[in-house]
């Protein structure tokens, strides 16, 4: 199943992407430096990313032409982290991507290979795209885990009566390994395929209508081995041996039965509003809801066994508006993401756990364009709260923060398309609120490495900057390259004090820094 | 503009509005009651000395109470799932002589338990738990090592022992001891073959030809193998503060030896293992066996068990700890040879070759000790009741693991090591890492 999905998303992938690059003629140049600028210009970034939410938005929102390829490296280092994250991570990335015109229609492709290795995570035997889950096995002790991924996406769009009518179509396909190099050795194989369908309708030259429909599934399967067995025969080493995380308190632990699959399926709706209000700009509506059910069971020649469930509702609102100014481009974007999670415990046959997190962010951003230089300048705010509930252990851990960003960056272009950036930002993050109800009775390895670590990082404020370099120049009078670096730190302002016993806390500061080659065709 | 700047902190005030939820399951508060078992109502003992330990047997965390005047305890926001439930009651001599007129010189302890009890969601019911005072005896059981050591480094099983201690001030005799691994359910999935009591454990009321005017159960309990220390009454005298060791096979482990069979015995790793060639007495199974087991020597300088009743080709304990034992000292007026043999309370009528096990009457037992599987999940119903045993020990790192359960030291009066006794052995024991015959904690 798995390779069929494989080889259509190849299929689909192709034309877009490896053919807008076999396509180049006698205009490469130009059409490099257009492209390049299309992501100089942190604006039409911005669209680009909304644009990338839907297949709705590949007619209206993404150029007509593109392609790029980007080889990039990351480093991450300290411990002002949550308690699962990790103390270091290196990663090395490929990725590539474009849009074409064939015809009548327009396609977008995109691929990546990831790398990832983490130091030091604990208690998350997890693919880290799935954190609200109620259901998983970790550990105190911290391990090594070594990711590779590779993500397929592709998008086609095609327009109908005097395009006043638009079909698009995207397939978004993920195949991950995921894997723990010490005790107790996490492995998990997981796969994601999303589809999304989408109908938009322009009511007239400044109104358009859209809806679109949503359809998922994946599965992440799990199996923790050991090379040393006194870790799994007894429960003697609870630095080392299984626990089972089921709901958000203590664990218990999973000595023999040490796997299990998770089994995905997700369905959601699209709305698009799309307004050209003329000299106020464009305005851009994106909302979808979409429910995702989970299922927790471990499968052999004697049948099933479920050990868990747990449902997901996410509804998303974005919007965009930008504005064609004289000097450059004006816009912002909002957006507010909910998510609200709820497991069914097998073992009680009710509800015990819930995952409820609402996000409102904004952002207003500004480029100016000139032929010897272009600047971005942005400011952001972020709100986010989460809550996780255990019922059976009354725990009830909350919190909120804010996030504030600004920054700004300039490219100098020089003779021969050569061109030279700089950019900075800083940001300060802090919380407003929060309620810590867990019960000092319960308290053991999960209290005191994850829920106790969790709540002083998250109510904890920070403050730090970033700072980005990049030379670019043209390559073989054919394409644009460029060589970027980028750096950014935080440091661990305050932290609240809590009466417990703690064993782990966060860290003073954290350090990312990332180095990549592009080449822009 | 400030239009959208309200719009925007009117959003923001929505989203951070925290709201209520709650869950179906909440956790349960747990009421108990504690009482003093007594056959006398002359007297009455306080209830507001009596200590209680709830630990939940999947996250192990413990919370410890006092009973109030009428001996209830409330815990509160107790979450759902599997508790052992220890209740204890201790008195020093004088005061327990000063409340009973029952003149005593040892301590006295009141036990109750309730091991792997399910409080479900919603559980409002009242647990009542009944202290009682179990026997305190001069003989008592200091260390089980019935783990065995590791099955490629060590001596897999044939280097077990049991030792035994004089925990009196007086010299006493260790001549016509018995001592018996105990028998019972063992393997939870096999429990539907047997008829059972409402603790999961085997009903021995039902055992064929049971007289039905004896309490089966309480009264009883049942061995596996029942073995006895010779002597001729004085024979084997042992000094206040010293034991002695029972081997499986009294040689020294940690060096090669010479099996029945002339194969050289030995281990990889002696460090894993124990020295029992100075044991006092040791287990001789050959002469009932027609193809005795290699490593059962007999070493002619220590004194072999006699054997009322024995199970496999040697005393092999069992490695993972679900049987339990007791040690048994009888007057003049009995025979424990004589003692009658009941097959399993089998659902099915036994067949003509099943296996008997002595009925041991419990008021012949000077101490007892119920040991268990390490993990919880390996758990079986407990054996003894609070009058032997009110808890169970268990060494944490399970079978072949060279661990021992060994009693623990309550305090040295001129020189001699009294070890505890509360007739509770998980208060009343510790472990080894690697056996230690004669050795202390």
């Amino acid at each position: 199943m798995n390779r069929k999905i494989l080889k259509y998303l190849f299929l689909l992938w192709l034309p877009s992407s490896v053919l807008a690059q076999k396509t180049v003629n006698d205009k490469e140049l130009q059409q490099a430096l257009a492209t390049n600028r299309f992501y100089a210009d942190s604006t039409a970034q911005e669209t680009f990313r909304f644009a990338k939410l839907s297949s709705y938005y590949l007619s209206t929102l993404m150029p007509e032409r593109y392609s790029t390829i980007s080889l990039s490296y990351n480093y991450d280092k300290g411990t002002y982290i949550p308690s699962q994250g990790a103390t270091k991570i290196n990663a090395g990335k490929l990725s590539t991507e474009g849009t074409v015109k064939l015809g009548d229609i327009k396609l977008f492709g995109g691929f990546s290979y990831t790398k990832t290795f983490e130091d030091s995570t604990r208690f998350s035997h997890q693919t880290r795209n799935n954190t609200s889950s109620p259901y998983y096995f970790g550990s105190p002790a911290y391990v090594h885990y070594e990711r590779s991924v590779y993500r397929f996406q592709a998008m086609a769009n095609k327009n109908f009566l005097q395009e006043k009518l638009s079909l698009s179509i995207g397939t978004d396909y993920k195949v991950g390994d995921h894997f723990s190099t010490n005790d107790p050795r996490g492995s998990i194989g997981e796969y994601q395929f999303n589809l999304n369908a989408s109908l938009g309708y322009k009511l007239s030259a400044f109104v358009k209508l859209g809806i679109g429909y949503r359809h998922g599934y994946g599965q992440e399967k799990i199996t923790i081995g050991y090379k040393n067995p006194r870790y799994y025969e007894s429960s003697s080493f609870p630095m080392y041996y299984n626990h089972l995380i089921n709901g958000y308190g203590e664990t218990k632990p999973m000595l023999n039965d040490r796997k299990y699959n998770d089994d995905q399926k997700r369905n959601g709706l699209d709305l698009y509003l799309d307004v050209n209000a003329g000299n106020l700009g464009s305005f851009h509506l994106f909302g979808n809801y979409i429910e995702e059910n989970q299922r927790y069971f471990f499968a052999n020649g004697s049948g099933f066994t479920d050990y868990s469930k747990y449902n997901l509702k996410t509804s998303d609102i974005n919007l965009l508006w930008n504005k064609k100014l004289t000097y450059g481009i004006v816009g912002a974007q909002a957006q507010y993401k909910s998510v609200d999670g709820a497991d069914y415990n097998i073992g009680f046959n009710a509800n015990n756990y819930k995952y409820l997190s609402r996000n409102l962010g904004a952002k207003l951003f500004l480029t100016t364009l000139s032929a010897k230089s272009i600047f971005n300048h942005f400011i952001k705010a972020d709100y986010l709260e989460e809550e996780r509930i255990d019922g059976i252990r009354a725990n009830d851990v909350y919190f909120n923060h804010i996030l504030l960003m600004l920054g700004s960056s300039k490219r100098w272009i020089k003779e021969n398309n050569r061109y030279l950036g700089i950019g900075f930002s800083a940001h300060y993050q802090f919380s407003i609120n929060d309620d810590f109800k867990v019960a000092p009775a319960n308290e053991a390895y999960f209290t005191r490495y994850v829920i106790y670590h969790d709540y002083l990082f998250n109510t904890s404020s920070a403050a730090g900057g970033e700072i980005t370099a990049e030379y670019g120049f043209p390559l073989f009078k054919m394409m644009m390259s460029s060589l970027k670096l980028n750096a950014i730190y935080t440091q661990k302002l305050d932290q609240k004090s809590l009466s417990r016993t703690i064993v782990t806390a966060p860290g003073k500061d954290r350090f990312s820094s990332n180095i990549s080659l592009n080449l822009y065709f | 503009m400030k239009k959208y700047l309200y719009l925007f902190l009117a959003l923001f005030a929505f989203a951070s509005c925290k709201k209520n939820n709650s869950t179906e399951i909440e956790p349960v508060d747990l009421n108990i009651k504690i009482n003093y078992n007594l056959t006398t109502s002359a007297y009455t003992l306080p209830l507001n000395i009596a200590k209680l330990k709830i630990t939940n047997i999947e996250t192990r965390t413990s919370q410890e109470f006092t009973a109030n005047d009428k001996g209830i305890i409330l815990i509160p926001k107790l979450a759902p799932g599997f508790y052992d439930i220890d209740a204890s009651s201790n008195f020093s001599a004088t005061e327990y002589s000063t409340i009973t007129g029952t003149v005593t010189e040892k301590a006295v302890t009141f036990n109750a338990s309730l091991k792997n009890k399910q409080i479900t969601v919603g559980f409002s019911e009242t647990i009542n738990l009944n202290l009682i005072a179990g026997s305190i005896g001069d003989w008592v059981i200091k260390q089980i090592y019935f783990a065995g050591s590791d099955r490629v480094n060590g001596a897999i099983f044939r280097d077990q022992f049991i030792e035994f201690y004089n925990n009196s001030d007086k010299t006493l005799y260790a001549d016509s001891l018995y001592f018996a691994e105990t028998t019972g359910l063992i393997t939870k999935s096999t429990s539907g073959s047997y008829n059972l009591l409402a603790s999961g454990q085997l009903d021995w009321s039902k055992s064929q030809n049971m007289p039905a005017d004896i309490d089966a159960n309480n009264d009883y309990v049942y061995a596996r193998a029942f073995l006895m220390i010779p002597g001729t009454g004085k024979q084997y005298p042992v000094e206040p503060g010293k034991s002695i060791v029972v081997a499986q096979t009294a040689v020294n482990h940690k060096s090669p030896f010479t099996g029945v069979d002339g194969k050289a015995i030995t281990v990889l790793n002696p460090s894993l293992t124990v020295d029992l060639s100075k044991a006092d007495f040791e287990a001789y199974y050959a002469p009932f066996l027609s193809k005795p087991l290699a490593s059962d020597i007999d070493n002619a300088s220590v004194p072999n068990l006699e054997v009322l009743s024995y199970f496999g080709t040697d005393m092999i304990f069992d490695n993972p700890g679900r049987y339990a034992y007791v040690l048994v000292k009888v007057d003049g007026t009995q025979k424990p040879k004589d003692w009658p043999q009941y097959n399993y309370p089998t659902k099915a009528a036994p067949s003509s070759s099943a296996g008997k096990y002595y009925q041991i009457p419990a008021k012949w037992i000077v101490d007892a000790v119920e040991v268990q599987p390490n993990e919880a999940t390996d758990r079986i119903p407990k054996k003894f009741g609070a009058t032997l045993d009110a808890g169970f020990t268990f060494v944490p790192l399970g079978s072949y693991t060279s661990q021992s359960v060994i009693r623990k030291t309550e305090k040295t009066v001129n020189g001699r090591v009294i070890l505890k006794d509360t007739n509770n052995s998980t208060e009343d024991f510790d472990y080894f890492n690697v056996a230690n015959p004669r050795g202390f904690k």
